[in-house]
């Protein structure tokens, strides 16, 4: 395949799936960065209840993975 | 010692006495139930836990429900109509999920930006983003001077401001940020230093 088939071969659809799944990607690392981040502070400052902003972090982890996987595979 | 330490433990609780309510999002709790931080001593025991009032937090909960709203308003305008369904369905969940995102950071800068006195020293917890914070700690001895500051209607109406405590340790000020009933977070650190000051003239050494 040269490279101007290779450019014809670029649809708006695939730039946007392209910008989605990068954008959802970098949101995935962050998501999980501030799970990590909820579990380091929660270590670091005990409180009554606590678990609930640990539940949180991890829905918003398992929200981002559930989004990208959508956008790999349904789009 | 263990006797000598619990006695002034409950000087100090007869003193201050109980304030506040002791649920997961208090701002302004006295001798809180399950709080303790990693650093903190064997016998050393909470007095005070504060965090910035709730109010602090209206400006970004204004800005996520005007956010949530967003999508409504993208149907009807280009490059967003025109894309396929399944495309909207993911830019729409991947935006919610941006805002939840949003709104946890901002929720976790306020949950995480703790204030804590103890009957040894204070502690300041800054939670400035998910990628900053810091833990600074000063015993109550090296407090030199407080300084309380309320300024402004929303301080005056809703009861909060700001205490300043200059100390000689390594950290010189420590800022107090927004918390609720000032005056009586200043009189509780000036009543911890009395108290601090009277056991070391009587000899007793935690």
């Amino acid at each position: 395949m040269d490279i101007f088939t290779l450019i014809g071969s670029i649809t708006f659809l695939g730039i946007v799936k392209f910008l989605l799944v990068t954008l959802l990607l970098v949101y995935a690392v962050f998501a999980m960065l501030m799970m990590r981040q909820v579990s380091a502070m929660t270590k670091a400052v005990t409180m009554k209840d606590d678990y609930v902003i640990r539940i949180l972090g991890v829905i918003n982890f398992g929200f981002s993975i559930a989004v990208l996987l959508m956008a790999i595979f349904f789009l | 010692m263990v006797g000598k330490a619990n006695l002034s433990f409950d000087a100090i609780k007869k003193m201050i006495g109980k304030m506040g309510s002791d649920n997961l999002l208090t701002s302004f709790v006295s001798f809180p139930n399950r709080v303790c931080f990693e650093t903190q001593d064997d016998e050393e025991k909470v007095i005070l836990f504060l965090r910035q009032h709730p109010i602090v937090n209206l400006p970004w909960i204004f800005m996520a429900v005007l956010m949530l709203t967003l999508p409504s308003i993208f149907i009807f305008f280009p490059p967003f109509a025109s894309l396929p369904s399944s495309y909207q369905f993911v830019v729409t969940s991947g935006w919610y999920m941006f805002v939840f995102g949003y709104m946890l950071a901002k929720f976790m800068g306020w949950f995480f930006n703790i204030y804590i006195l103890t009957d040894e020293r204070i502690v300041d917890v800054d939670f400035k983003n998910i990628f900053f914070r810091r833990i600074s700690t000063a015993k109550t001895e090296e407090v030199q001077d407080v300084n309380i500051q309320s300024s402004g209607s929303f301080e005056t109406f809703f009861g909060y401001g700001s205490v300043f405590i200059q100390t000689a340790a390594e950290v010189s000020q420590f800022e107090f940020l927004y918390v609720p009933n000032p005056d009586r977070v200043g009189k509780i650190l000036n009543q911890l230093i009395d108290l601090e000051e009277q056991e070391k003239l009587e000899g007793r050494v935690k």
